[in-house]
């Protein structure tokens, strides 16, 4: 008798609750469909291999940090992932992707794609929430210097005028800030890379 | 009889396992705790 095809949703919440089982039946349910999107456009055997590799990762660290919205289906989801990956590859390399009319995607699509832009900005909001958060572990007066040069630009002489002490004093603050940040991320392990 | 110059081997365009592998390998490696900043990845790598 042949097994009932689970749908990709009740894989992706199985997987979600720990079952990795279930990510390996997505990975060779979709592999194809996206390995081949991917090498359309890069031509690359060993570059396809490694967009879908960072494809899965971005899937992966999504899912797992419970930040999947399961609006739309799972597979235009990574597609988006993949092609957000493959622009990013053209763009390090200063090349203009060759983007022919396929089913998954159109030029149109590339030239005004918001969802990926929506994408990107999660990824960014994210670690830059992140980030906050490592700040709010600092003393008080390393995070205050932190967040007036980075957060409200101001210069360290606007900083020593609002903090009360000297400009020297303000940049060995800024000095031990970053060590300190340097620090935690070391400590507790933390990635911080889309 | 000659070689066929025009037959093509066709290829399947899909992932060599060791990529998956890596996949699956890395999804296992990461534990997302969450702790005072929030929910973190540590990989356990």
């Amino acid at each position: 008798m042949k097994k009932p095809i689970i749908a990709d949703s009740t894989l992706v919440s199985r997987y979600i609750s720990g079952h990795e089982k279930s990510l390996e039946i997505l990975i060779n349910r979709h592999k194809q469909r996206i390995y081949s999107f991917i090498y359309s456009k890069v031509y690359d055997r060993d570059l396809t291999e490694d967009i879908f590799q960072d494809t899965f990762i971005k899937v992966i660290r999504t899912l797992k940090l419970g930040n999947y919205n399961e609006e739309g289906k799972f597979i235009s989801w990574v597609m988006r992932i993949a092609h957000n990956l493959v622009i990013d590859h053209f763009r390090k390399n200063s090349r203009i992707p060759k983007f022919e009319n396929s089913h998954d995607f159109d030029i149109f699509s590339v030239l005004k794609n918001t969802d990926i832009d929506i994408e990107s900005k999660m990824i960014k909001d994210q670690i830059l929430g992140e980030v906050k958060k490592i700040i709010e572990l600092l003393p008080d007066d390393q995070k205050e210097v932190l967040i007036y040069r980075y957060y409200n630009d101001l210069s360290f002489k606007e900083i020593s005028e609002k903090t009360g002490v000297s400009i020297n004093t303000s940049l060995g603050r800024m000095r031990y800030a970053l060590i300190n940040l340097r620090n935690i991320i070391k400590k507790k392990n933390i990635i911080l890379t889309s | 009889m000659g070689k066929n110059y025009f037959f093509q081997e066709k290829t399947t365009l899909e992932p060599k396992r060791k990529t998956i592998n890596f996949i699956l390998n890395y999804s296992k490696s990461i534990k997302v705790q969450k702790t005072a900043l929030g929910k973190l990845i540590f990989d356990l790598n």
